[in-house]
């Protein structure tokens, strides 16, 4: 090969060197992909079900027939998802008393927020705790999930049929 | 002096001894080419493993989803399909006998629901969400020869259509076969995959799936936080699940993490993936091709320009 090819080539990758770090542009801010065109909703409360169905008419009278205890349901004291006792009592001798009403089953949403909440994500929202209750004997009497009928023909009704009188 | 070697085994270096122009003797070959090779080797750069350790993000999100909880009513399908504005399926989402077959997610289907039979329990199957799992090394972002794909600080991997330009290298990549691509569109080629929902969670939301699950089987919140969640829910109950978080370490870590009562091999889970990231298999070597290609042509002339010199004084 002559000098003149060798020189020439070493000049393109001198070019070429010097030239890199300019080259190429910053890929452009990705846009979500698939995500609808207009604004994208922030945290939607969880009442959207509630026009979806009506509410639930739960028989608890029937139900206490066949849960056999109360923690089967009221998971307060005892049963596996018992929550610990600071969860709901102040572990201080002269309040620990006074802290939860003695007698009281707690409503389940007064553990149970409505809507999602970083600061216990190991707890299930309300809606997930009413369903994991009513799932937990419902589907192994193989209603739920295996039963082809759905959701409105188990437990929800319409909203459309809630309305009718 | 030394003789020019000839070149015995024919080609391109014979016609230049020929002519009277000098060859590069092959010691001196051989011997630049161990030179260039060890400059180039010592200025490679050391650490090649630039993102092997993601604690820089440490507030990146993830998914939970206990499979033990999920019931198969497909309201996370549901609930996707109307947060990105995708078309109404063929079969509604009420409809049972989809299962019947297994599932992948498609352009229309970012996330798709399969049933399994449960051994230890017959009459309550196994029900598994499939989605693209935006690991946290994704080979797809590695894969794509256009840097379509991103991983963001928050988590997700998200994906710019406005470049892709459809060699899908990316669904041959991808370890679970999330990418799916838009067969229906011919100038506009797009692949699809779950964004876990990247706008809602911009936005102070969170993902549609998880939203919409009716017995909250998918936790969102701090990747950490979810692990430390899912190593307790195991200690805490170790006859329901099997030990083992699915997405904590394969293939690198995913930011969705999986908790299941039967071994994940039995879901079609791939269970042969190592504990590195995929990417690591081409990291090391590629991070030193621009400088070889620059450095060692560079090099090699000289060397010849030298030798050659050197002979024809001689």
């Amino acid at each position: 090969m002559k000098t003149k090819a060798v020189l020439t080539i070493a000049l393109c990758w001198m070019v070429a060197i010097t030239a890199a770090p300019y080259a190429g542009t910053e890929a452009p801010t990705a846009r979500q992909a698939g995500s609808p065109k207009g604004k994208m909703p922030g945290t939607v409360l969880l009442g959207s079900l509630a026009k979806k169905y009506g509410p639930v008419k739960f028989d608890h009278e029937k139900h206490v027939g066949t849960a056999g205890s109360c923690d089967a349901c009221h998971h307060q004291h005892g049963g596996e998802q018992a929550p610990s006792c600071g969860g709901c009592h102040t572990i201080d001798a002269s309040s620990f008393r006074k802290n939860v009403q003695l007698g009281r089953i707690r409503p389940c949403r007064e553990c149970h927020s409505a809507s999602y909440n970083a600061g216990k994500l190991d707890r299930p929202t309300l809606s997930a705790a009413y369903h994991r209750a009513c799932i937990k004997c419902h589907r192994e009497v193989g209603s739920v999930g295996t039963d082809p009928k759905g959701c409105t023909e188990m437990c929800h009704e319409n909203s459309a049929q809630a309305k009718t009188p | 002096m030394e003789k020019p070697v000839k070149d015995a085994g024919g080609g391109s270096e014979r016609g230049g001894g020929k002519v009277g122009k000098a060859t590069v003797n092959r010691r001196d070959f051989l011997r630049g080419m161990a030179v260039v090779g060890g400059a180039a080797l010592l200025g490679a750069p050391s650490d090649a493993e630039a993102l092997h350790d993601l604690t820089g993000w440490p507030d990146r999100m993830g998914m939970l989803t206990d499979l033990t909880e999920c019931v198969g009513c497909r309201s996370c399908e549901s609930a996707c399909n109307a947060a990105n504005g995708l078309p109404a399926p063929e079969v509604p989402f009420d409809e049972k006998s989809v299962f019947e077959r297994k599932r992948r997610p498609t352009a229309s289907a970012y996330t798709v629901v399969n049933r399994y039979g449960n051994p230890k329990n017959p009459g309550n199957p196994i029900y598994r969400k499939v989605q693209c799992n935006h690991c946290e090394e994704p080979s797809c972002a590695s894969a794509c020869p256009v840097h379509a794909y991103t991983k963001t600080p928050e988590g997700p991997v998200l994906y710019n259509k406005d470049v892709c330009f459809g060699c899908r290298y990316c669904m041959i990549a991808c370890p679970y076969y999330a990418p799916a691509y838009d067969y229906e569109s011919a100038l506009e080629p797009k692949v699809v995959k779950c964004t876990m929902c990247y706008g809602r969670i911009k936005a102070g939301g969170i993902p549609a799936c998880a939203e919409s699950c009716p017995v909250g089987a998918i936790t969102f919140g701090k990747r950490e936080k979810l692990l430390k969640i899912a190593r307790n829910r195991i200690r805490k109950f170790p006859d329901r699940y099997v030990d083992q978080i699915y997405g904590e370490v394969e293939a690198g870590g995913t930011s969705w993490l999986y908790l299941s009562g039967v071994p994940f091999g039995q879901l079609d889970y791939p269970t042969n993936l190592p504990r590195r990231p995929i990417v690591e298999n081409t990291k090391g070597f590629l991070s030193v091709v621009p400088l070889v290609l620059t450095l060692w042509p560079a090099l090699l002339g000289l060397c010849y320009t030298a030798n050659r010199n050197k002979e024809e004084e001689g």
